[in-house]
């Protein structure tokens, strides 16, 4: 790894020339508060004020709904063969970093899944410094700063960008424009250094996670779990947002005029009611309570058993989304009580 | 197990339907030949499909390894397995597979086996029976005890005369017998006491619906036989059997990679390890 600095009156510069030469995503603005990940077209069009896009970056490499097979009779079984476009997505902050490397773990544990490595290795990441808001929750989880996954790092100083340049890929970057980038001075690092601790002294809100998996354990019981699950619509939608969510399912569709079927996969959320139901109608999660809690024993627990880590990571999506105002500090809380 | 030449993992390959054979009402064994010569072990699965209808997980009810034909026995329940009972000789199917962790067969080497089965869950336990019938001193004596709903729903039941004949004591019980049954009837975990075996010393391997794992598990461990040589294979909603798609999570584990062969053992701390 090592620094540079880029001005800030060069970073245009900078993203135009990185379009030119690979498919660059970048952050919108879409609504008054919503953000999306889009395709760039000019830096006017760049928000770099953004925290969070409503959509996390995981829809790059693990879209919403995926055709994975196409079968008709007599022609057999085809499948995308095309070569991915070279990619490079702009602005991820240190959480959705951290939400890429859990769903690297997820879908290379055992047999690495196709369709989404034939995506993610043609993507690289530059990384982008942020400043939390009330939902941000990564000082808790210990995701607000990250070592690995970016290949460029952008933290915004007052004049500068101080990058870390952490791979080939990120080295290739910032040699498509070395005029733009040089080395850091005395005054920049001792700028680096100081912009730390302001960052820190903006995290408001905490949610305590200390001995969190053994209270969970211990509140599995808990009237909390039958008390937010009534508040609860069960609309999915904080699975839907979530940069760790990765479940799906994977259903078939014919069409009837060509008798072509497609075997799609799309997004599920272990919140519905069928989620874990087998065949002859026993469901291992069927009452409310328990669906609401298994997210929570999954994210803290289970996985953190599994891979080593647990998956929140404190991007705040979830709380920002639910319809119900469900906010997981508030689900916490109320076990530690 | 490794699929030659196979890239992606979620392609299926395709398997011609040599017969269906009947077993009960709502059962049916299909007799299958893959595309391709496919390995696999007594407890693997395999994810099978219908274009059209969709793929599910389906336990091998045969024993591999010579010449013969796959064969899954599929009960009608679901879409899934509805479209596939509508499948005749000479169809194709869809798999893809083997999955899984499969029995731990050494375990039974020297050692007298209690193999436990409820309903359709006799199915992945078959290649089990096959195992130790064409493996002399793969175990010492061999007994099944099988409960069903009521007596057509025995799957296997001419089979099982033949197994008996060839020293595994049967031990049959149903809970609603019908006229002429002349076997027994209630759990089949009233039947220990009609075990030939020392069950301290022995090896027992389950499946069967949800209630009936728990409740032999428990009691095999309650009469002293070590946890981990209490064998069950679990069944959980999958869609991909590779560990990705998060329906099977089951505490730290997917059933689907990790199991679905498990030991009393290994799911005992894991006091909701079925409910998550």
């Amino acid at each position: 790894m090592i620094f540079r600095t880029l001005t800030k009156e060069s970073l245009p510069g900078f993203l135009d020339t990185v379009s030119g030469s690979y498919r660059l995503v970048v952050p919108e603005q879409k609504g008054r508060d919503t953000y999306a990940f889009r395709p760039y077209s000019g830096f006017h069009k760049v928000a770099m004020g953004f925290l969070r896009t409503v959509i996390p970056p995981k829809q790059f490499f693990f879209p919403p709904r995926e055709g994975l097979f196409q079968f008709t009779t007599g022609a057999g079984i085809e499948t995308a063969t095309d070569e991915p476009p070279s990619s490079i997505i702009f602005g991820l902050h240190p959480c959705d970093l951290h939400g890429i490397d859990i769903l690297d773990r997820v879908f290379s544990y055992g047999e690495r899944d196709t369709f989404y490595w034939r995506r993610r290795e043609k993507t690289g990441f530059i990384g982008l410094s942020c400043l939390p808001d009330k939902y941000c929750l990564c000082k808790s989880m210990h995701t607000d700063f990250i070592v690995d996954i970016y290949d460029l790092f952008l933290y915004t100083l007052d004049d500068v960008y101080m990058v870390s340049v952490r791979t080939a890929l990120g080295d290739d970057l910032v040699r498509l424009r070395p005029d733009l980038f040089r080395e850091p001075t005395a005054g920049e690092i001792a700028e680096y250094k100081d912009r730390i601790e302001e960052r820190e002294a903006k995290f408001t809100r905490i949610m305590d996670i200390t001995n969190l998996a053994d209270l969970l354990t211990l509140e599995y019981k808990s009237d909390v779990w039958e008390r937010f699950s009534q508040r609860c619509l069960f609309c999915g939608s904080c699975v839907m947002v979530c940069p760790t969510c990765q479940c799906f399912d994977v259903f078939d569709s014919t069409d009837p005029l060509t008798n072509t079927t497609v075997r799609w996969r799309r997004w599920d959320a272990c919140m519905r009611k069928d989620y874990a139901l087998v065949t002859g109608g026993h469901n291992f999660r069927g009452a409310r309570p328990e669906r609401f809690r298994f997210r929570y024993l999954h994210k803290e627990i289970g996985f953190a058993e599994m891979h080593g880590k647990p998956t929140c990571t404190g991007c705040g999506r979830c709380s920002e989304t639910c319809p119900a105002g469900i906010d997981m500090v508030e689900v916490v809380r109320s076990i530690r009580e | 197990m490794k699929r030659k030449g196979r890239e992606n993992v979620y392609l299926p390959l395709s398997a011609d339907v040599e017969e269906v054979i009947p077993l009960t009402p709502e059962t049916s064994l299909f007799r299958v030949r893959p595309e391709a010569a496919i390995e696999y072990s007594p407890g693997q699965f395999f994810m099978v499909s219908l274009w059209g209808a969709g793929e599910v997980p389906i336990s091998v009810a045969s024993l591999g390894g010579g010449d013969g034909p796959l064969e899954l026995c599929i009960r009608r329940a679901g879409l899934v397995t509805g479209a596939l009972h509508g499948l005749e000789a000479g169809d194709t199917v869809w798999l893809r597979g083997p999955y899984g962790n499969g029995f731990p067969l050494d375990l039974s080497r020297g050692r007298d086996v209690v193999v436990v089965a409820g309903g359709i869950g006799m199915a992945p336990l078959r290649p089990l029976i096959l195992w130790f019938l064409e493996n002399p001193g793969a175990a010492g004596r061999v007994t099944l005890l099988y409960g069903a709903k009521r007596p057509e729903e025995i799957v296997f039941r001419e089979e099982m005369d033949g197994w008996r004949e060839r020293g595994v004591d049967v031990l049959l019980t149903v809970d609603t017998p019908a006229k002429g049954w002349e076997g027994r009837t209630g759990l089949v975990t009233a039947l220990w006491q009609d075990v030939r075996s020392d069950l301290q010393k022995a090896v027992a391997y389950i499946c069967g619906p949800d209630v009936m794992i728990r409740a032999a598990m428990g009691e095999l461990f309650l009469l002293g036989m070590p946890e981990e040589r209490i064998i069950t294979t679990l069944e959980a909603h999958m869609k991909c059997g590779v560990g990705k798609c998060g329906h099977c999570y089951a505490g730290p584990r997917y059933i689907c990679t990790d199991g679905p062969v498990f030991s009393y053992r290994e799911i005992r701390s894991h006091s909701h390890f079925l409910t998550g």
